[in-house]
């Protein structure tokens, strides 16, 4: 290819070079306020922004930690509505399902679990032949585990 | 048509008729390797077969094992040929998917088994005013948990 022809789809690249909001864009969190992450897009032309949390899941939130890679879009194409999503395999320091109401750890196979049975549970039988009645007592409750779970849906500490 | 003419059609084709790297491409996973990324074959034959590409997932945090031969979309990040990822848009099964970070325990779910540590001899004790009867074996108490999220659930 001539060095004429190069100049000329330089040229055309150049004229044609714009951000395109429809597209998705690498970039970086820097911190996490609420829902919305402060960002830094790997493409120089694009400023750091404030972008809205997206996630694949609805009824699902996440604390993000700093560092975390994912991808930047524009709603509707306006550069005016960023959002944040398509993360890069990492960690995460929370993450909820299930959208409102209390959001309580999920159990794992092994997690301990504390099985107690109510005190002075009334028994009946017979004792050498004769009839029994009375009490009975376990007194402090008796520590477990989950023995099982799925075996395909893990959470991690 | 001139060769002046040809030279600019040739020119601008090349400039121009070329692969969208902003759009999003179907393809079939061939293999996913221990780092998590996936080699792909691209239904679209101007695109050629990628090897180690990462997977984006909607869920900060998670990692999966994808089933054999499910399929993804392939996009490029900032539009740039060198980096491609695949997304998982497709409803299909999963051999394991992780959340929080790599490693983790099955979560358990309601009817999932839980189990007491051993209660030793002379730890339950039955009373009656004339009789005192203490177990004299261990024992372990099992059973099914009973409650859990009405969201959240897991196969």
């Amino acid at each position: 290819m001539s060095s004429f022809t190069r100049w000329v789809e330089a040229i055309i690249e150049r004229v044609t070079a714009r951000i395109d909001y429809f597209a998705l864009y690498g970039a970086k969190v820097v911190t996490q306020s609420g829902q919305t992450v402060e960002v830094v897009p790997d493409d120089p032309r694009l400023p750091g922004c404030r972008a809205e949390l997206r996630y694949g899941i609805p009824g699902t939130s996440a604390k993000i930690p700093r560092g975390a890679r994912g991808l930047l879009g524009f709603t509707n194409g306006d550069p005016g509505r960023p959002t944040f999503a398509l993360y890069e395999p990492g960690d995460v320091l929370e993450l909820v399902f299930g959208g409102s109401g209390e959001a309580r750890g999920v159990g794992r196979a092994g997690d301990p679990v504390a099985l107690a049975l109510p005190p002075a549970m009334l028994v009946t039988g017979t004792v050498g032949g004769q009839p029994f009645a009375g009490t009975m007592t376990i007194a402090t409750p008796v520590a477990g585990t989950i023995a099982a779970g799925s075996g395909k849906v893990l959470a991690a500490t | 048509m001139s060769s002046a003419a040809a030279w600019l059609g040739a020119v601008l084709r090349r400039a121009f008729a070329r692969i969208d790297y902003f759009a999003l491409y179907e393809a079939r996973v061939v293999s996913q390797r221990a780092d998590g990324s996936v080699d792909v074959w691209p239904f679209d034959a101007r695109l050629p077969p990628m090897g180690g590409i990462p997977l984006r997932l909607g869920i900060p945090g998670a990692h999966v094992k994808l089933a054999p031969s499910c399929r993804v979309l392939v996009g490029f990040a900032n539009g740039s040929p060198g980096e491609p990822f695949a997304l998982l848009l497709d409803a299909g099964d999963v051999v394991s998917v992780s959340f929080g970070g790599l490693g983790g325990r099955p979560v358990a779910r309601v009817g999932d088994p839980v189990e007491s540590e051993t209660i030793p001899p002379g730890a339950i004790t039955f009373l009656s005013p004339t009789v005192q009867v203490t177990n004299t074996q261990p024992v372990t108490l099992r059973g099914p948990i009973l409650l859990g999220s009405q969201k959240v659930k897991a196969a």
